[in-house]
């Protein structure tokens, strides 16, 4: 799905609800998001 | 960070093995990025998700953003990427979408059949038929099952197997192995494990940016060889 919706990814090792078990990396990629449409 | 913020993010949770019924989505295992992010100033919303099928929970969050005065970056979690797909259609002040291992459906496209045809999800390998709980013949018709009606019970995930292929950073607790109360749920037998409704929009061609949280990464050794990337 991410890759024929040809958006720009991030991994990282984790759970599914990888923003509890890693919400820094997912708040980077967010923070990223921000600054790419500001 | 001086003077009013401009970008809001609108997570949007989801609760694994829900059922209709089920009480929705609050929202709060973003607690920990809500946190970081309003550190940085940054206005966070956590959208309730009704969990009511497609069509209904994108109209609802789409009312939610557009009440919002600004530019709205919405961020979708499993369930929630299909919402936040379909969402920025009525609401017309959403310029980015970030989907945290989350679906990105296409047009037409319903979240069952994304799933029975991935390799990469442990969810449906995990689910067993519940030897306690069984469902009541007064029920409603529901779609065809894969299941012969006298199997018609319903369906849990196993807990050794899904906490072995989800959790495996999990550390080990002393007693008898439970699944995360998130993941424990039962399901029902027709895999009905989403909210009902087909993606009335593609998650590609989309006129906003996007980014992508991979769907998160089991170490190689417990994965399949063949991988169907979210």
């Amino acid at each position: 799905m991410a890759t024929r919706a040809k958006v720009e990814i991030a991994e990282v090792e984790g759970s599914h609800v990888i923003m509890i078990s890693q919400p820094q990396a997912v708040t980077d990629i967010i923070m990223k998001a921000l600054q790419t449409v500001a | 960070m001086d003077g009013p913020p401009r970008w809001r993010s609108f997570p949007g949770s989801f609760r694994l093995g829900r059922q209709r019924g089920q009480r929705p989505a609050d929202g709060t295992g973003w607690s920990g990025v809500i946190e970081r992010l309003q550190a940085a100033n940054v206005p966070v919303r956590a959208i309730v998700n009704p969990l009511r099928g497609i069509t209904s929970d994108s109209a609802y969050v789409a009312s939610v953003f557009s009440q919002i005065p600004g530019r709205v970056l919405a961020v979708g979690h499993s369930y929630g990427g299909a919402i936040i797909t379909n969402a920025p259609t009525d609401a017309g002040n959403v310029v980015g979408l970030v989907y945290v291992a989350a679906f990105a459906p296409d047009e037409g496209e319903a979240l069952q059949d994304i799933e029975a045809g991935s390799t990469d999800s442990v969810l449906n390998a995990a689910i067993r038929p519940s030897a306690r709980r069984t469902i009541p013949p007064d029920q409603p018709p529901r779609p065809p099952s894969s299941f012969p009606s006298t199997r018609r019970r319903t369906m849990t995930p196993s807990p050794v197997i899904f906490r072995k292929r989800t959790l495996p950073s999990r550390p080990p607790r002393k007693g008898p192995s439970r699944p995360p109360p998130s993941v424990g749920r039962t399901v029902h037998p027709d895999g009905k494990s989403f909210p009902p409704g087909q993606s009335s929009r593609p998650a590609t061609r989309r006129p906003v940016p996007m980014w992508c949280f991979q769907w998160p990464r089991a170490p190689r050794s417990r994965l399949p060889k063949s991988r169907d990337r979210t």
